[in-house]
């Protein structure tokens, strides 16, 4: 009697199972709410007891026989909470001084509770060992994370910090080629001045010596022309003649005739002369117009050109200096542009803390400890209604045979 | 006329030109110089030639009885006369050819120096019109 009360004690012990309404916060791994139902409907024999504080207390009920201190994360409650349910596994395993007078019923589901237990132990240091290595592969992560977000951050700063360079170099370049436009104009423009002035002076130094090479033609002007007219030969003859009684009259009248023939050709000649020479002045005047008209029509053009050229000095310069300003605004939006982007890349791994997403466990929701009570009388309950069918059954076994 | 034809050819033409000119005037004093010789020459020998016939033609008056010492015929006379008058026509016949001989060289001396003095001319005229053309085409520019 003395050893039954003993054993009721004893299993009374057994069965006080440690508070954990002390705190909300409990510091307990993750049990989902599915396996405490799960649990609950499974519950068989003296281990459905057992199961039911195991869902309700935590998915590691044999964690805490490991070393002190390799645990931070596991409160003490539930540490004493472990050793608890150990006690209980090895008692369910025969070896917690069970009674001797369990049946046959008892000891199968005895049996069978072990090996829940034990399977809850497997998956249970499965998943806590799970947590500490996903915990070390986090910090790993972490580390590397940073380490990669800092140069990251480090190398989309210096690109920005490079096409911000750029930019500036930009505006700079193009600065200084729009701000050499200006004097480049008026610089083509002087030359053209130039160029100008220098035809002018070249037409005009041109038509001058045409025109100081014009001599006035004397080809016809003093043509040694021959007359006779007025030397009419004389021969001695001519005195004989007359001295014999020959007639003058013949001889004069010839002579004259000769010397009004020599006459007029003479004066044919000089007049032709005469015609020729006006001829080549009025040649010269020709030319002279013909110079001087060159030499217009070359100061003329001379104009044109002057104004054309300038004109187009002028639009290509205007053209110039627009490309220019078009380009520059490119290329500064484009430096600007990239700038941003780069800095908006960089301000992604910036020197705020990293937080890498790592598929971490989920927080475990807070126990309610109403809930673990009642469940703990429902299991009660339940466990009860077993004993008093198992009992039945074995009755009705009895009276069959 | 290409521009090697005038003053790009930096005065050859005018030159050639010059020295064409000196060759013909030196042919041209050498045919008045001849025409004159020729025309003297001529004259000479008219002049012979009819000295030549006077006494022949005296002679046949003599032998006619229509001339000699105290003889003055009528047909003498008039025979002298247009021996004379003949002789007078030839001499001016050949100072005539002359004198049309010499003012035709002096012509053709004054023609040959016109065509110089034009084609100078004008060589002159197309160097300063092609300066005026090359100084106001501004080609440094042709490029805008």
């Amino acid at each position: 009697m003395a050893v039954k009360k003993k054993t009721k004690d004893k299993d009374k012990d057994d069965k006080k199972v440690p508070s954990l309404k002390s705190s909300n916060t409990l510091g307990l791994e993750y049990t989902p709410r599915s396996v405490v139902d799960r649990t609950a409907k499974k519950r068989t024999g003296g281990a459905d007891a057992i199961e039911a504080q195991q869902a309700l207390g935590t998915v590691e009920p044999v964690v805490a026989d490991r070393p002190e201190g390799g645990e931070p994360y596991i409160s003490e409650q539930m540490k004493l909470y472990r050793a608890w349910l150990k006690k209980q596994k090895d008692k369910a395993l025969g070896g917690g001084g069970g009674s001797t007078a369990l049946t046959e019923a008892q000891k199968l589901a005895n049996q069978l509770a072990a090996l829940k237990i034990q399977a809850e132990y497997d998956k249970a240091d499965r998943e806590a060992q799970k947590v500490l290595d996903d915990r070390e592969a986090t910090a790993l992560e972490k580390e590397e994370a940073a380490a990669t977000r800092q140069r990251k951050f480090s190398a989309l700063s210096e690109v920005a910090n490079i096409y911000g360079r750029q930019g500036a170099e930009t505006d700079a370049l193009y600065g200084g080629q729009l701000e050499d436009l200006p004097s480049r104009q008026q610089a083509d423009l002087d030359a053209l001045l130039q160029a100008v002035s220098a035809g002018k002076e070249t037409i005009t130094g041109a038509e001058n010596q045409f025109l100081s090479s014009l001599v006035a033609p004397q080809a016809y002007s003093d043509v040694p022309l021959v007359d006779f007219s007025t030397a009419q030969p004389v021969n001695p003859l001519m005195g004989a003649l007359g001295a014999e009684g020959a007639g003058t009259a013949g001889v004069t009248g010839q002579s004259a005739m000769d010397a009004q023939l020599a006459a007029q050709y003479a004066q044919l000649a000089r007049s032709s002369a005469q015609q020729l020479n006006t001829g080549s002045q009025n040649y010269l005047a020709a030319l002279r117009n013909a110079g001087t008209g060159a030499a217009a029509a070359g100061r003329q053009h001379l104009g044109m050109g002057q104004n054309m050229y300038q004109n187009q000095i002028n639009t290509k310069y205007s053209d110039l200096t627009n490309q220019l300003a078009m380009q520059r605004l490119q290329a500064q939006q484009e430096a600007a542009a990239r700038t941003a982007q780069a800095q908006a890349d960089a301000a992604e791994y910036g020197q705020a803390p990293v937080d890498v997403p790592v598929d971490l466990p989920a927080t475990p929701p807070p126990v309610d400890p109403n809930a673990a009570a009642a469940a703990a009388a429902e299991a009660e309950r339940k466990k009860r209604e077993r004993e008093a069918a198992i009992a039945a059954l074995n009755a009705a076994r009895r009276n069959q045979f | 006329m290409s521009m090697m034809d005038n003053y790009g050819d930096y005065g050859l033409a005018e030159a050639s030109a010059l020295r064409r000119r000196q060759r013909g005037s030196l042919a041209n004093q050498a045919a008045a110089f001849q025409g004159q010789k020729r025309g003297k020459r001529n004259l000479e020998d008219i002049s012979r030639n009819y000295t030549e016939g006077y006494q022949p033609l005296a002679s046949s008056f003599g032998q006619r009885g229509l001339g000699g010492a105290g003889v003055k015929s009528g047909i003498r006379r008039s025979g002298l006369s247009r021996y004379a008058e003949k002789f007078q026509r030839d001499l001016g016949a050949e100072t005539q050819n002359i004198q049309d001989d010499l003012n035709n060289v002096a012509m053709q001396e004054a023609d040959q120096q016109a065509e110089l003095e034009d084609y100078i001319a004008q060589l002159r005229l197309q160097k300063a019109q092609q300066i005026m053309a090359t100084a106001a085409s501004l080609q440094q520019y042709a490029s805008y």
